[in-house]
């Protein structure tokens, strides 16, 4: 079920409505119900995935807890092997079903550059959706008991549903059960104010899916599957555009989800901080996808030694994160270039950054100055839009195709178009779209930025008399419902993380 | 506890002014960036006559809407009727839309325009998807109650049931579409009272254009009674008797050389059967052209085409239907 489809509208306010009646003790187990028929809607079988994954990480758990209390290297031992068997099944499930294919086919390649020919046996599976998501959620709390940071859960029930909580199931935020866990034992009551605020949230989060990047997607879709009848500067603005369509896409289902769980009383980790007004990669990277970026920062960059164990060491850990990130973002050696250059950028600006630091000194620039930051925030979004032109491409080879494409046909002209009221060529976008995407590109930018300085956007609206609120409200929803892209002749662009 | 229970009812309230306010603006919405179309039409202005008013219904396809005069049915028995016929209606949304103009009207008798019961799962122009505009059309007109609920569950794969229901789903991308707007607004500030539920055709095709209908290139295939509109005739029959309504069905005439190519006369003789076992009277018109006065020499006279008459022809059919009807009761 996706969160841009009546059939939502429907079941969420039947679950939350149902959440707040019935008694305390059995809320936990309305929404474990209700999570499962949210992913049953996919596909009933893909449940089964989500149940052994959450049977082999609870017991571990539980074994790991109860390894812990016995001391000798026995124990040791038995932990070490407890935790290895579990993340061995997790992964391996997680590789059958998402990396198989990929791994098969570069083997097959590889060996055929040397004249070998090799055929891997075929599976033809369905990549189960969030399987990523809820694999690493689920690890997490395993590395977290097995650190002793955490205890067991023993309720089974409960921690099925940590595990497969829907508002965050299939595209997260990818929650710690230090967060999540312990709320699953709060008494959620109905709060009037959170319940505002979580639909505020969500409003804006169907405003940023909705109107800005399924809108976006339509001319970025087009340009990438057919970038040879595109100009370079045509390609260049669909991948800049593409920069706003995958923050909008993935930064409005996190807010939809946020907004979701807080209206049922919970509270998830915030996903993303103003990425674009970053002024530097590694700022990007404090600010997009948070969950994945600390998961990883936790779980594999601080394990492999961090930053505290020498300079190319340091270098080596970074780039391996953030080869395997973009790994984790697909089975694809686009994703694997996508996160290796967002970690070769932070490996060059760290190398790079006593020399900077001299020639800002030699040459007099003023750093104190919002001209200084504008300059940065623009160069850090070239490097981060310029490896998005690998994440978007179908393949390495069309990514590097696109490039060429880009240097061979610039053309300039092509970009602009008289006949238009904006004087420029908007592609499969009509002009009327193209406009109402600048427009909502704007309010998006502006909203960001008021983030960034830390203004309370709610309080400040809180504080305005109602006819101001409402119309703000209203506002968003007629926003929503009438710009936004959705419908049965609409093809239901899923929500881009979904595939992750 | 007394000033918290006004807090609480005082929230409460701007709660429900809110969904209100919603609710009207989504109306609002709905109206201007609906395109605009006949079965929507017929509906908002059946919804606006008073009570009472209706003495006949009419319900089918576009034969019903083509061929049946208002005013002629007025001159010949003194009754008010009203067109409630949309695009390739079939039984099943007759019966619907006669079940929901119940709530409203009470009339003393109800026409079935009998190729309504052909076109339903084998719509002769083409795929009839579950998703067509002409029965979504229809259902859009509706008011939202128990009636479009059961219509919608009984036409649509559950899948669609939200579509079916949220025409702003369908209609919010209309607004780039000024022209729309535009009539939408027209019809509400101005048209809504002057509607009429009867479409007269004007002739749009010659006799030897309408004979090549009857050639296998234009006509593919045949004539088919669904079960579905099967059962929804006997529904209707009986919703019928029991609300005290005379039910007639009656084949509107189309061109004799067309039909003569298909299998009209097995499916008129179940439709005689069908009608017989509820005790329906059924008229088949294209028994009668020559008491009626249709000539296919002069073709452009009565027809609009192979299937539709043209206002003339409506007029000359119309007023042999009444007097065949209403002097068959009397005798």
């Amino acid at each position: 079920m996706l969160f841009n489809s009546v059939n939502f509208l429907i079941f969420f306010p039947i679950v939350v409505l149902v959440y707040f009646l019935i008694p305390k003790r059995v809320k936990y187990l309305w929404l474990l119900g209700a999570s499962y028929y949210f992913y049953m809607s996919w596909n009933p079988k893909y449940a089964l995935l989500i149940l052994i994954s959450t049977v082999a990480t609870w017991a571990s758990g539980l074994f790991l807890s109860v390894f812990a209390q016995q001391s000798g290297k026995k124990a040791k031992r038995a932990k070490k092997w407890c935790l290895a068997g579990c993340v061995v099944l997790n992964l391996g499930i997680l590789f059958f079903f998402k990396y198989y294919t990929f791994a098969a086919t570069s083997i097959e390649e590889f060996f055929s550059l040397f004249r070998i020919s090799m055929r891997a046996p075929v599976f033809d599976v369905l990549l189960p959706v969030g399987i990523s998501f809820y694999t690493f959620q689920a690890l997490a709390y395993v590395f977290d008991v097995y650190r002793g940071e955490i205890p067991a859960e023993k309720n089974f029930l409960r921690y099925a549903l940590f595990i497969s909580f829907f508002p965050q199931l299939v595209a997260g935020p990818i929650e710690r059960s230090k967060n999540l866990m312990r709320q699953m034992y709060e008494p959620h009551t109905f709060d009037l104010e959170r319940v505002k605020d979580g639909l505020l949230l969500m409003g804006w989060g169907f405003f940023q899916k909705l109107v800005i990047a399924d809108r976006i997607a339509i001319l970025v879709t087009d340009v990438y599957d057919n970038f040879s009848d595109y100009s370079g500067m045509q390609i260049l603005l669909a991948t800049v555009l593409f920069a706003f369509q995958i923050y909008c896409d993935f930064g409005g289902y996190s807010d939809i989800a946020v907004g979701a769980a807080r209206v049922m009383g919970f509270t998830l980790t915030k996903n993303f901080k103003s990425p674009y007004y970053a002024t530097t990669v590694s700022e990007f990277w404090r600010g997009w996808h948070i969950s994945l970026t600390t998961w990883f920062r936790d779980y594999v960059y601080i394990p492999l030694g961090g930053n505290r164990c020498g300079r190319w060491k340091k270098y080596r850990n970074l780039l391996l994160t953030f080869a395997v990130s973009g790994l984790w973002h697909g089975a694809g050696w686009n994703f694997v270039a996508w996160g290796g250059l967002n970690g070769i950028y932070q490996v060059i600006g760290d190398l790079t950054r006593p020399f900077r630091t001299g020639l800002q000194k030699q040459l007099h620039i003023r750093t104190d100055c919002g001209s200084y930051h504008l300059l940065q925030g623009l160069t850090t979004f070239i490097f981060v839009d310029f490896a998005w032109l690998f994440f978007r491409s179908n393949t390495l080879v069309d990514a590097l195709q696109m490039l060429r494409h880009v240097i061979t046909h610039p053309d300039l002209l092509a970009t602009f178009d008289p006949d238009t009221l904006l004087g420029i060529n908007t592609m499969t976008l009509s002009e009327k779209d193209f406009f109402v995407m600048l427009v909502s590109l704007a309010v998006l930018m502006l909203v960001d930025h008021w983030k960034k300085q830390k203004v309370d956007l709610k309080g400040k609206l809180e504080r305005q008399n109602i006819w101001f609120r409402c119309l703000v409200y209203y506002g968003l929803i007629f926003t929503v419902l009438i710009f936004g892209i959705y419908g049965p002749e609409y093809d239901a662009s899923t929500f881009i993380y979904f595939q992750f | 506890m007394q000033k918290c229970r006004v807090t609480h009812l005082k929230e409460c309230l701007k709660w429900v002014c809110f969904v209100l306010l919603f609710l009207a603006g989504l109306k609002m919405a709905v109206l201007l960036l609906y395109p605009s179309n006949a079965a929507v039409r017929t509906w908002q202005h059946f919804y606006t006559l008073k009570r009472g008013e209706v003495d006949m219904l009419v319900v089918g396809s576009s034969h019903a809407y083509s061929t049946f005069d208002p005013s002629v049915i007025s001159q010949v028995t003194g009754m008010d009727s009203y067109i409630l016929a949309s695009n390739s209606q079939n039984t099943v949304q007759a019966y619907f839309n006669v079940k929901e103009a119940l709530h409203y009207q009470k009339p003393e008798a109800i026409i079935l325009e009998a190729f309504s019961l052909d076109n339903n799962d084998n719509w002769r122009y083409g795929e009839t998807p579950d998703r067509d505009w002409k029965k979504e059309s229809n259902i859009d007109g509706m008011h939202f109650g128990l009636t479009k609920l059961e219509a919608v569950m009984a036409q649509y794969e559950r899948a669609n049931w939200s579509y079916a229901l949220l025409p702003i789903v369908r209609c919010h991308s209309n607004w780039t579409d000024i022209v729309t707007i535009g009539s939408n607004l027209a019809f509400y500030t101005k048209g809504i009272r002057e509607y009429s539920s009867f479409h007269p055709s004007e002739t749009s095709m010659s006799a030897e254009t309408a004979a090549l209908y009857a050639q296998e290139d234009y006509n593919p295939s045949e004539w088919f009674i669904s079960d579905t509109n099967v059962l929804h005739f006997h529904k209707l029959a009986q919703l019928c008797r029991e609300e005290g309504i005379t039910l007639y069905v009656v084949m509107a005439p189309m061109y004799d050389v067309y039909i003569r190519s298909i299998n009209y006369d097995s499916c008129t003789s179940q439709i005689a059967a069908l009608a017989e076992s509820e005790g329906v009277f059924f008229l088949d018109c294209n028994q009668y052209y020559s008491e009626i006065g249709l000539t296919f020499e002069d073709f452009e006279d009565v027809f609009s085409d192979y299937h539709h008459l043209n206002s003339a022809g409506a007029e000359k059919v119309t007023q042999f239907v009444l007097e065949t009807l209403y002097g068959q009761e009397k005798d």
